[in-house]
């Protein structure tokens, strides 16, 4: 048994470390590259979403590369997520490869619990006493190196953002990211996370004043650095600082229900939303509204929307979020992502944006 | 009192059935369809929506202008399946266009969350929508209006269209949502070309939802049913078209960018690739595109691939 996962940020540093913990093969997917965008591109159709095309990409290169057994996350409905499994099976078995599959549920019910049994009944019997009997210990491990990773990232978007050297805060997250991957021993985890967020602590600053954004969106596109043009770190580059909630944790945090804490604040969260949208539309789409309007009240500088296209709920969110820029004068910069090819465009783009809020920060624009 | 209903909602299930509830229980109302004036441009609207629901904010609009009170029901879930999400926000997105745009403010917008399963449900969300309707407008303005823009066009009754003895060996049928299915403006004419050609066209929502429900359970698999009403319909009609009753073609109509049918689309090519005797299929992607000829050529080429694949 080989197991394969998709990317979605550091999400592969956690399953990682669950399957080399538990003993079970893996194969890591290639970095999500051009090919990748194509396989999903030249197998579906115009209108399915990037994230899907990605995921079906990952999947083929890890299935090129020796993979048997594919490893998913599942959701619920209204997003199309909660439908990826069953159509990203039907095309990899039309593109004649042989696999196994299991979903990991989004939600946790009856009818989630009895496909998890169902998919996993060939894969049980593969697996060792050994391996069954570490499996605590691999979650405890897994877990632990997300939270440092996440903890890393959110240090670095706050770094970057004062640095004398940006560029020296990347080197240091990717240098503390690999050295989190690497760990063995939640020992090592630990003192490989602390070297990291030290070294990001006593990076040199400038006196330059830090603008602050909130990133809302569609999760994966949130989550993902190859997708969303590596936003964060190039408006990191131009001195802001970007904050987001979509974070692996968080996702199964709230999936899970098990944190009632995450439950209750999520809801609180979603009353923001209420002036604009008087009913749960679905996926974040009311989250990224209310986050923006914290953001508003908050005294944030601006709103980056990132969605891909065709998302239903996020141009949904899109429509809303133009008007709540409208009404409180906040820049919202939505960036709809597809097949593009923006190059040095993006940072252009991004150049005005960040003028335009250091001008309102300075009263220039009302 | 003029009450604005959107023309494009009259095709979904369920929505002649609470029309008529809402006039039994309000027999003053005046039902207004479509709008004499021209749709307002909206503010607030993102480009990449899809058609339809670009067309049904236009519409919203346009009536919001000309009846008293626009009734715009939250459509959530249907027989026990979702709505895609856009219908979920339509009444607020509406209303935030509204607002801005500078036309009545947004409590001239009645909107009840509808998720019908059963006649009983449809009375319930009747009175809802009847006491919203009459807090809107106040007693007094319940009169009859008598020049009103009323609907003639009543969708078609389930079954109606597809009686057990009725030949479709040589139709053409046409799947998909059923407001792309009614609305000339949202299928570039198809059905109209068909007719032009000299070509029965029969639609998939002429069936019952629960024998296309039926069909469309068997790819059911535990957590993984499709939960969109839509899909489940067009997933059914297919099956129904090449396992229970073959017309000559099939044609499913696809509004650009649909999130349902991208994913739907995939399965039902699928399933078409592996059936050896199935009739020819094609998808055709609406869009609001204004040329027609590239319809038009389309149509013409599948009709000649049918006319060949019944010689074979």
């Amino acid at each position: 048994m080989k197991v394969t996962f998709p990317h979605l940020g550091s999400m592969y540093i956690f399953c990682k470390a669950m399957a080399e913990a538990a003993g079970i093969d893996y194969v890591l997917p290639s970095p999500t590259s051009n090919r990748t965008r194509e396989i999903g591109e030249y197998s579906t159709n115009e209108s399915v979403c990037l994230p899907l095309k990605i995921i079906l990409g990952n999947f083929v290169e890890a299935l090129e590369a020796g993979a048997d057994t594919i490893v998913m996350i599942g959701s619920g409905p209204p997003c199309r997520l909660g439908l990826y499994d069953r159509t990203i099976k039907i095309i990899l078995k039309d593109m004649g490869y042989d696999f196994r599959w299991l979903t990991i549920p989004g939600m946790f019910n009856w009818q989630a619990l009895l496909q998890n049994r169902e998919e996993t009944k060939a894969l049980r019997s593969e697996l060792t006493g050994a391996n069954i009997a570490r499996f605590p210990f691999a979650m405890l491990m897994g877990w632990k190196k997300m939270m440092w990773c996440e903890h890393l990232e959110k240090t670095a978007a706050v770094a970057r953002a004062t640095a004398a050297r940006p560029a020296e805060v990347d080197a240091i997250l990717a240098q503390g990211l690999h050295a989190v991957d690497e760990a063995h021993s939640l020992s090592a985890l630990s003192k490989a996370g602390r070297q990291a967020a030290e070294e990001l602590a006593a990076v040199r600053k400038t006196e330059r004043p830090a603008l602050k954004v909130v990133m809302v969106g569609e999760v994966y596109t949130v989550m993902e650095p190859s997708i969303n043009m590596d936003i964060e770190r190039r408006l990191g580059h131009l001195g802001v600082i970007v904050e987001r909630s979509s974070y692996f944790s968080s996702h199964i945090r709230r999936g899970s229900r098990l944190d009632r804490a995450t439950l209750r604040k999520r809801q609180k969260m979603l009353d923001h939303a209420r002036p604009y949208l008087n009913f749960d539309v679905g996926a974040e789409c009311n989250v990224s509204v209310a986050e923006a309007v914290v953001a508003v009240q908050q005294g944030y500088d601006g709103v980056v929307h990132v969605y891909p296209f065709s998302c239903m709920p996020e141009s949904n969110a899109a429509s809303v979020l133009a008007a709540v820029g409208t009404d409180f004068g906040i820049p919202i910069l939505p960036l709809v992502i597809d097949r593009q090819e923006m190059g040095l465009r993006i940072d252009t783009l991004l150049e005005a944006y960040v003028d335009i809020m250091r001008w309102r920060r300075q009263g220039h624009i009302l | 009192m003029r009450v604005g209903l959107p023309s494009e909602l009259l095709s979904v299930a369920w929505m002649p059935e609470l029309k008529e509830a809402i006039s039994r229980i309000m027999p003053g109302i005046v039902w207004v369809h479509a709008a004499q004036g021209k749709a307002p441009r909206p503010l607030f609207l993102e480009g990449d929506v899809c058609y339809p629901l670009k067309t049904m904010v236009g519409s919203c609009l346009a009536l919001l202008a000309e009846a008293d009170t626009l009734l715009l029901p939250r459509i959530v879930g249907l027989d026990g399946f979702l709505m895609c999400p856009n219908f979920r926000g339509l009444p607020d997105i509406v209303a935030l266009n509204a607002r801005t745009i500078g036309l009545p403010a947004a409590t001239a917008i009645v909107s009840v969350v509808m998720e019908v399963a059963d006649d009983r449900h449809i009375k319930i969300l009747a009175e809802t929508a009847a006491q919203g309707l009459r807090e809107q407008c106040g007693p007094g303005n319940t009169t009859v209006c008598s020049d009103g823009n009323t609907c003639t066009a009543t969708p078609p009754a389930a079954d109606a269209g597809m009686a057990r003895d009725r030949d479709i060996s040589r139709s053409i049928a046409l799947i998909g949502h059923p407001y792309l299915l009614a609305d000339g403006r949202l299928n570039n004419g198809i059905p109209d070309l068909l007719r032009a050609s000299g070509v029965d066209g029969i639609l998939c929502t002429d069936l019952p939802f629960a024998v296309l429900d039926l069909l469309a359970r068997e790819y059911d698999y535990y957590a993984k049913k499709l939960y969109f009403r839509s899909a489940r319909e067009a997933l059914g009609a297919f099956l129904y078209f090449t396992r229970v009753r073959q017309p000559a073609g099939i044609i499913h109509l696809v509004p650009f960018n649909c999130g349902v049918d991208a994913l739907l689309r995939i399965e039902i090519e699928s399933l078409h690739k592996k059936m050896p005797h199935a009739p020819p299929y094609m998808v055709i992607v609406c869009d609001e595109h204004t040329q027609h000829d590239h319809v038009v050529t389309r149509i013409e080429a599948f009709l000649d691939i049918v006319n060949e694949h019944r010689k074979i």
